[in-house]
């Protein structure tokens, strides 16, 4: 129905539509070199990261305790200090920093992607929000465990999470169709709903406030392999299942009618695909906090570098997320001697020059083209 | 940039510190002084006049009658130099004595409402904090506001210039100065066991949250450990006076102790052992992990010296029997 009374305006449109589609023609062995790139960038900065640290062990050292705990490998014995701090502090923190910096990448990319609005970043529709106030009601109630295996902080923010992803979509749907400007602002509605009560709740509850402020300024002081293997499936779950609709983002990038042209129920598309970001953003918020910024920028960086393809776009902004959230919190743990900074004030002092001068360069060479 | 805000998380930390103190009171010794009876004594001290944090002078004319104490640390001086009938209202964290625990009239520190404050009349609002603008506000009104910022309290000695600053402002100035020379004598009794104890031979690391947040050289905990010769993994911290540690950096510098300030908020001993690669660190190795009560180790109170003398029995136990 909709199709047929769009008819003249989709098929002027239809060239464009069929162009998003056919004219990249990325085969498999165009992208590949990308992925190769991504892949090794990320392995160097991960390795970088685990070598780096306050307390300075030889880099040969750091290997042979990495190699040593590979099965069937025996590099002999090392200090038990430096194995403790390379093995359980320091690749646990390297290894989550870089699923959850990967994660908020890629799912950053599929919400601007299904929002047609560079603005987009997971947090938007409520994920933080709810996220907050479902560990901030764990935080402050008897049930409080601080850290470890059984800590029902994790499972409690992502329960939260979910719930106001949901309320913020039912309250936008209208009718089949959920719009998306009113899922934005149904967002954002729920957003500061969920601040005010973590607010509240922080100045309320005084002898947990710093518990709740610290779990809200997010961080990997607490990595663990745990922490990972528990967010793991559902980040996976999520990248892989949402790459196959990367050529349907190209589309709809040029219009909903297009997309719909091809036969496919956008509303649902949009609904799996950002039910899959949030549910990939809530894991990651689950084990690590509220880092903002990367979400935002990561996508952009990859688009800047590798055009606007969604099958370039995802899985670059994938490994760009995880090597830049790997550095900011290599940087966070080592910047000031023993001591924490904030990993969302790393991200934001380091990453937003990075950004505008990314940025300056594109708008510059756009404009040299425009003028040509 | 970081530096300065890593700062504003450590005072916002700070502040949820103080606040964290007050959480979980409840009985260690009591050491009061005096009788409620006991009527403001020596007016010949009034009119007295006190330089506030930030700089300001109050002048008092009279001894105060209606004070309302806004830190837990301050009202539990007010008990213990027997100044409380003079008092009028406590802010909601303090719980000790058990009579200001019950105290019938009790204010949010936190998010201090001006008007409720000035409902009461009061001739003296203490403050150890000023959140908001309370102390303008009340200046407005022409409240009298005694402000002695908290992030000021570095030493035990600063604590006991608390006391003295109470007794004179409440007119309790003989109580007061009772109460620092026992206070003292207590301490000098800790530091003359500890006296041949070489600098620096056990270092400890203060945990004041599961995070790894901790207390540096520059706050009155710290001072606890210098004055038993334990050197404080933290250090001076550089400005920040509660960091964020490194997991790293706690496992590399191998402390000899460790003291938790947050297991009324979850941790334990037991949950400090199984933390992955802690299992290195001299004090898990040796069973050298102690809890104490948040309350006592962190309000500018008289209970600092009952913290100092716990911490000596448990970092030294051959020496403290």
């Amino acid at each position: 129905m909709r199709a047929a009374d769009a008819g003249p305006l989709a098929g002027a449109q239809q060239p464009a539509a069929a162009d998003a589609v056919e004219m990249p023609l990325l085969t498999l062995r165009r992208v590949l070199p990308s992925y190769a790139i991504g892949i090794v960038t990320t392995l160097a900065v991960a390795l970088f990261a685990i070598c780096w640290g306050t307390v300075h062990i030889p880099p040969q050292t750091t290997i042979a305790i990495l190699l040593g705990h590979l099965p069937f490998v025996s590099t002999g014995t090392h200090d038990p200090t430096y194995d403790a701090i390379v093995w359980d502090v320091r690749v646990p923190r390297v290894v989550l920093a870089g699923l959850v910096g990967a994660t908020l990448g890629y799912a950053g990319a599929t919400y601007q992607g299904v929002f047609r609005n560079p603005l987009a970043e997971p947090y938007l529709i409520g994920v933080a929000a709810g996220a907050s106030v479902g560990a901030t009601l764990i935080i402050i109630s008897p049930l409080y465990v601080a850290a470890g295996l059984l800590s029902p902080v994790p499972p409690a923010a992502f329960c939260g999470a979910l719930i106001a992803v949901a309320l913020a979509y039912g309250l936008a749907r209208a009718g089949r169709a959920v719009p998306v400007t009113g899922l934005i602002l149904s967002g954002v509605a729920i957003s500061s709903i969920g601040t005010s009560v973590v607010t509240y709740l922080m100045l309320t509850y005084t002898d947990r406030t710093i518990s709740i402020l610290n779990w809200t300024l997010g961080g990997f002081n607490t990595a663990s392999w745990t922490k990972s293997a528990i967010a793991l499936p559902y980040m996976v779950v999520a990248l892989v299942l949402i790459l196959p609709f990367a050529r349907l983002l190209n589309v709809m990038q040029l219009d909903d009618d297009d997309a719909r042209q091809l036969g496919v129920d956008v509303e649902r598309v949009k609904l799996l695909l950002l039910g899959l970001a949030s549910l990939a953003t809530a894991a990651a918020v689950a084990v690590s906090g509220l880092i903002g910024f990367v979400g935002l920028i990561v996508p952009h960086t990859a688009r800047m570098i590798f055009g606007p393809d969604y099958r370039r776009v995802l899985p670059m902004s994938a490994f760009f997320g995880a090597s830049f959230l790997i550095l900011a919190d290599t940087l966070a743990r080592s910047l000031d001697g023993g001591r924490e900074i904030p990993i969302g004030v790393v991200t934001a002092l380091i990453g937003a020059p990075f950004f505008l001068h990314l940025l300056r360069r594109y708008q510059r060479a756009a404009g040299e083209l425009r003028d040509a | 940039m970081p530096t300065r805000i890593t700062k504003i998380v450590a005072l916002l930390a700070l502040a949820a510190l103080t606040l964290a103190l007050v959480a979980c009171g409840s009985g260690t010794s009591a050491r009061q002084a005096a009788s409620p009876t006991t009527a403001p004594a020596a007016a010949a001290q009034f009119p007295l006049t006190l330089t506030r944090s930030g700089g300001k002078t109050l002048t008092l004319d009279k001894a105060p009658a209606r004070i309302v104490s806004l830190s837990p640390g301050a009202t539990e001086i007010i008990y213990a130099i027997g100044a409380e009938s003079q008092m009028v209202a406590v802010d909601k964290q303090a719980d000790y004595p058990a009579a200001a625990k019950d105290f019938p009239t009790k204010l949010d520190a936190y998010e201090p409402n001006v008007e409720s404050i000035a409902a009461l009349k009061p001739d003296l609002v203490f403050v150890a904090s000023d959140p908001g603008g309370l102390v303008d506000a009340l200046d407005r009104l022409q409240i009298p506001v005694l402000w002695s910022d908290l992030n000021d309290v570095k030493t035990v000695d600063d604590v006991f210039g608390q006391i003295t600053l109470l007794g004179k402002a409440t007119g309790r100035t003989d109580a007061a100065d009772a109460l620092v020379a026992s206070l003292r004598q207590r301490v000098d009794a800790v530091t003359s066991k500890v006296s041949d104890v070489p600098m620096g031979q056990k270092s400890v690391y203060h945990e004041v949250d599961s995070t790894y947040y901790t207390a540096s050289d520059g706050t009155f905990i710290g001072d606890l450990y210098r004055l038993l010769h334990v050197k404080n993994i933290a250090g001076d911290a550089g400005g920040s006076p509660y960091p964020q540690l490194t997991q790293e950096a706690i496992i590399a510098a191998n402390p000899q102790v460790i003291v938790l300030a947050d297991e009324p908020f979850g941790t334990t001993v037991d949950s400090v052992k199984q933390r992955a690669g802690w299992q290195t660190i001299d004090a898990v190795k040796n069973n050298a992990i102690f809890a104490i009560d948040p309350d006592l180790a962190s309000r500018a109170g008289p209970r600092i010296v009952d913290a100092l003398e716990q911490l000596a029995k448990d970092i030294y136990p051959e020496r403290f029997q």
